[in-house]
């Protein structure tokens, strides 16, 4: 596992993203590009999908950006990449550029990950091409304006899925987008959390080496689109890891391995009233949705870690193949 | 026509004064406009917003060039906008600012500056938010909107208020209108103008990473910036990884200090620091020993 | 040495798969659509039998097929694609974005209707909705044409000049169907022709590293739109340049339009793609009975070669435009552009629009319209070959 001093020593030799950009004072997606980026040893190209990150960091004619960087549409970054890779392999192939590794990442929010972007990633990811999908993830269309994703949780207040005196926010549960992408059959598929670092990098790491496509779903934070103060924003989402409502886990060519298994599992209602957007759950004629979520919650956590008991022998006899515990 | 440009940063209500005040003047029967500028900022960035009355119908839709007044809500916007640009003959720049009006003149040479303190007022009179007492001052000056029409036209914008927050942002806005009455008194030169910069475009919009400007937002923080006592650092770099703005600085792989230029003040740092090493402290001042203060003596980066 | 001027016969399809193959692109990311699949089919079994080195991505939606089309010749590949219809629609948001960012991408379309009803065959609606996109758009006659377009596209796609994607259009099924002998060049000077691709600012090179696809403001926006704008009005000059050069290799010659029996013509048709032939045959025929007839045969769209045309066409009085695509609601598009071109000209205009979702049109609906043309009056769109 990279050390911090590793990716400080990393970001000092090669800066690959810097501040002077207009993302929000606490916002996640900085971290989740400067871990993923600066743990990864070669060079890199990177693709972001429109969205907080890709306006707020590129305002012509300035760039946060000390790596190759392209941005085409919402929808199509995966597609964009699948371009980029090939270019890649093609030229390599005749001799047009040094044969030296380089690694494509795309940055994507939720919504162009779970939503407009999912047919491109899908196709990417079928098609086997080299590159590393990074979703942050923050729940929602934040650049927009905070409205309702399909990465928004059940019961969540967004501008289009408000609360109000005769509703309780979202009524849909969240798009399972890492099962999406474990689907695909891709060598390796991950869930991690900006409040974890190490396993960020560890992860970023690991998927950068495959030789097909690797799928990272982060659980990035948003003060403003959460409904908390800036400062609170890695605090609010590790606890959002030890309510369990974020697992943390990988998937390597199908087995699962839980990285992280909290001790004492915090009730779930410690995460949500954090955050503005669950504020009307603890309203009496709510508790039922507040109590409906966290069924769904310890659902998916007992699948995820039913999968990893399975599949602890076929990690024991392949330690080199698991990551670490966190 | 009365055209008033207002700058703020996202979060400071910039724009909701702008309408305030169009609803003001329209509730005094004057045809009016109140519209902000769109980008990719996000809250703590600057932001732009324009008012218009005319006794006629405004027909035009385009933003304000040439303003009859110009209201800073942040001083720290000062050095970052061209905030004096395409100032009207005759016109002012109105700042919200605890610095003294001559100081704040020194740093917006050839215009009529008026400075009101408009964090203090909305503390005196009860409430945090300067926006309105500024609001409340530029009405002073220009002598319009009268004081009523500017609390009814409050009142009808927050109508989820409750009538005690209500009534404390009736005290600040009255406080504004009175102050500025008294700065208003000050004579001022005339305006200038700020040329734009000329720039070269590559094909195709291609920015030069190596060659590309990097904004500052040092700007962004209120008042507080992050500082460290060195001998409780114990080089976790915590800070540096969960730094949004990438504004902690480090050399050989450990902490050395703060990239002021960049850091919005968000504080996570303070908040990821395990030993208590990192505070939040007033701008200007420095950490020293255990938690005392000391004015900043060396050149930082950021003031 | 010589080289045998020997003839292929080949559907235009099949000549298109050819010049792609001796192009020998770096990649070609495509989604398949009818009438554009001979294209793809042909070029992939030449791709399998080892006779490119190109990379195809078989993407999951013309969609994609435009993005990595962009992004593969942003980094530095040069990068070919095909598609019609309902794939040109679907991908046209990034055919914008493609043109933006400068990405010399060549594509041929076979030209179709758009839905609805779905249809499968021939006409320019769906070349007209990327008509404001910033691409070049050719037209081909035949499918001799169409090679011929193909291989001069990359070399106008990547001047330095213009750096802008290019669009070969050919008309589906009546072109891309039909098998006509084509003559071709030798492969080797085909790949002397076209050179090597070398972007300024390839993505791929990460000792300098650039930002492509920013976020413009109001203060820039305008300025990288008018870009455009100007790289548009330079492609004239430098196509007309290549094609002196093409000429030299090829034997063949090419410009932005061709005139046929034009010089002394009374009444004149405009025209694009393949009915531009059937007009020969029609006006052929009528100069046998004597008529003063002739024709416009544009090629170059986009940019639209305005002052040339008005030259070209100062002497008729009597001009018929025929689209193949309707602007609904409006007059038809070459028609609104021969218009604009031919402002304040004495000569009179008529617009006809013909040949719908694949509606043949023949020799002797031209040449009614030559024969009704002079005595029209003034009005409104006719049709040819509607039943009504």
């Amino acid at each position: 596992m990279p050390s911090l001093k590793t990716l400080a020593h990393n970001a000092e030799t090669d800066v690959r993203f810097t501040g002077g950009h207009s993302l929000c004072r606490g916002c996640g997606a900085p971290t989740v590009v400067r871990t993923v980026l600066n743990s990864i040893p070669t060079p890199v190209v990177v693709v972001n999908a429109t969205g907080c990150l890709e306006v707020a960091t590129t305002r012509y004619p300035t760039t946060a950006w000390g790596v190759p960087w392209l941005h085409l549409a919402f929808e199509n970054a995966a597609a964009a990449a699948s371009g980029l890779e090939t270019a890649y392999r093609a030229l390599r192939k005749r001799g047009a550029i040094p044969d030296e590794p380089l690694t494509f990442v795309v940055f994507g929010g939720d919504g162009g990950t779970y939503d407009i972007g999912l047919q491109a990633l899908s196709g990417a990811l079928e098609r086997g091409h080299r590159f590393l999908y990074v979703c942050y993830d923050n729940e929602g269309y934040m650049n927009t304006g905070i409205q309702r994703s399909g990465a928004t949780p059940f019961a969540a207040a967004t501008t289009t899925s408000p609360s109000g005196r005769r509703d309780y926010g979202k009524h849909q549960t969240r798009k399972d987008i890492t099962a999406i992408a474990i689907a695909h059959h891709i060598p390796y598929v991950a869930q991690a959390a900006i409040s974890h670092w190490q396993d960020l990098s560890d992860k970023a790491v690991r998927a950068s080496q495959q030789q097909g496509p690797a799928f990272l779903n982060v659980l990035s934070g948003c003060a403003l689109g959460w409904g908390h103060p800036p400062a609170d924003t890695i605090e609010v989402v590790r606890l959002a890891v030890e309510t369990r409502y974020w697992p943390l886990y990988e998937v390597v060519q199908g087995h699962y391995w839980l990285n992280h298994r909290p001790e004492r599992p915090l009730p779930l209602e410690e995460w949500l009233s954090r955050q503005d957007r669950f504020k009307h759950l603890f309203a009496s004629e709510n508790r039922e949705h507040l109590t409906e979520l966290q069924a769904l919650v310890d659902a998916e956590w007992t699948q995820v870690e039913a999968r990893a008991v399975v599949d602890a022998p076929w990690f024991e006899a392949r330690p080199e193949m698991r990551g670490g515990r966190v | 026509m009365r055209e008033i440009r207002w700058h703020g940063r996202g979060g400071q209500g910039a724009k909701s004064m702008s309408q305030v005040l169009a609803e003001a003047w329209l509730r005094q029967g004057r045809w009016v406009q109140a519209f902000p500028e769109y980008g990719p900022e996000r809250s703590g960035a600057p932001v732009t917003a324009y008012t218009r009355a005319d006794a006629r119908p405004i027909r035009i839709h385009h933003a304000v060039r040439n303003p009859d007044a110009v209201v800073v809500l942040d001083p720290s916007l000062l050095g970052e906008v061209p905030v004096t640009a395409g100032l009207r003959p005759g016109g002012f720049v109105l700042v919200n600012s605890p610095e003294s009006a001559s100081s704040l003149a020194e740093r917006l040479p050839g215009v009529r500056v008026l400075r009101v303190d408009g964090s203090a007022l909305a503390r005196t009179a009860g409430g945090n938010y300067a926006n309105v007492v500024l609001l409340g001052a530029v009405a002073g000056v220009l002598g319009e909107p009268a004081l009523e029409a500017l609390q009814q036209a409050f009142a009808a914008t927050f109508a989820k208020l409750s009538p005690e927050a209500v009534a404390v942002n009736f005290k600040a806005l009255e406080a504004g209108y009175r102050a500025a009455l008294e700065e208003a008194e000050r004579p001022g030169p005339g305006a200038v103008q700020a040329a734009p910069t000329p720039r070269e475009d590559l094909p195709g919009a291609v920015v030069l990473a190596q060659d590309a400007p990097h904004p500052r937002t040092g700007g962004w923080r209120t008042g507080l910036k992050p500082a460290v006592r060195l001998e409780a650092c114990v080089n976790c770099l915590l800070c540096w990884v969960y730094c949004p703005d990438a504004a902690i600085l480090t050399e050989n792989q450990a902490f050395v200090g703060f990239d002021y230029q960049h850091c919005k003040g968000c504080e996570l740092c303070v908040k990821a620091c395990p030993t208590a090493a990192i505070e939040m402290v007033p701008e200007g001042l420095e950490l020293v020993g255990q938690g005392q203060l000391t004015p900043r003596t060396q050149g930082g980066r950021h003031a | 040495m010589l080289e045998a001027p020997a003839l292929s016969l080949l559907t235009g399809g099949e000549a298109v798969a050819v010049a792609v193959r001796q192009i020998d692109p770096d990649v070609f990311p495509v989604y398949p659509i009818t009438p554009q699949t001979p294209i793809i089919q042909s070029f992939a079994q030449m791709v399998a039998d080892g006779q490119a080195r190109t990379e195809i991505i078989n993407v999951e939606s013309e969609h994609s097929a435009m993005s990595a089309a962009a992004a593969a010749a942003l980094a530095g590949a040069r990068t070919l694609t095909a598609t019609s219809s309902q794939g040109l629609a679907l991908m046209v948001e990034v055919v914008y974005i493609a043109a933006s960012l400068r990405a010399p991408v060549v594509m041929a379309v076979g030209n179709r209707a758009l839905s609805g009803p779905i249809n499968i065959h021939a006409d320019h609606s769906d070349a007209m909705l990327a008509r404001d996109t910033g691409w070049v758009q050719l037209f081909a006659e035949n499918a001799q044409e169409a090679y011929d377009l193909m291989l001069l596209a990359p070399r106008l796609a990547e001047h330095p000049e213009v750096r802008l994607p290019v669009m070969v259009g050919l008309d589906g099924f009546t072109i891309t169907h039909s098998a006509e002998p084509v003559a071709l060049l030798g492969d080797a000077k085909v790949q002397a022709w076209v050179g090597e691709y070398r972007h300024p600012y390839p993505l791929l090179d990460t000792a300098n590293p650039v930002t492509v696809g920013p976020f413009a403001m109001p203060d820039s926006y305008f300025e990288l739109r008018y870009q455009l704008q100007e790289a548009l009005e330079r492609v004239p000059g430098v196509l007309e340049a290549l094609c002196r050069g093409y000429a030299r290799l090829s034997g063949r010659e090419y410009a932005a339009f061709e005139s046929y029996r034009l010089e002394d013509a009374e009444r004149a048709l405009v025209v694009m793609g393949s009915a531009a032939g059937t007009a020969k045959e029609a006006i052929d025929r009528l100069r046998e009975q004597g008529e003063k007839v002739g024709l416009l045969k544009l090629r170059l769209f986009r940019p639209f070669p305005a002052q040339a045309l008005r030259e070209a066409l100062a002497h008729v009085p009597h001009v018929a435009v025929l689209d193949r695509a309707l602007s609904l609601g409006s007059f038809p598009p070459l028609y609104a552009e021969v218009c604009a071109a031919l402002y304040g000209s004495p000569t009179r205009l008529q617009s006809y629009a013909g040949g719908l979702g694949g509606r043949e049109i023949y020799t002797e609906d031209l040449m009614r319209l030559f024969g009704e043309l002079a005595e029209l009056p003034a009005g409104p769109t006719r049709y040819v070959g509607l039943r009504r």
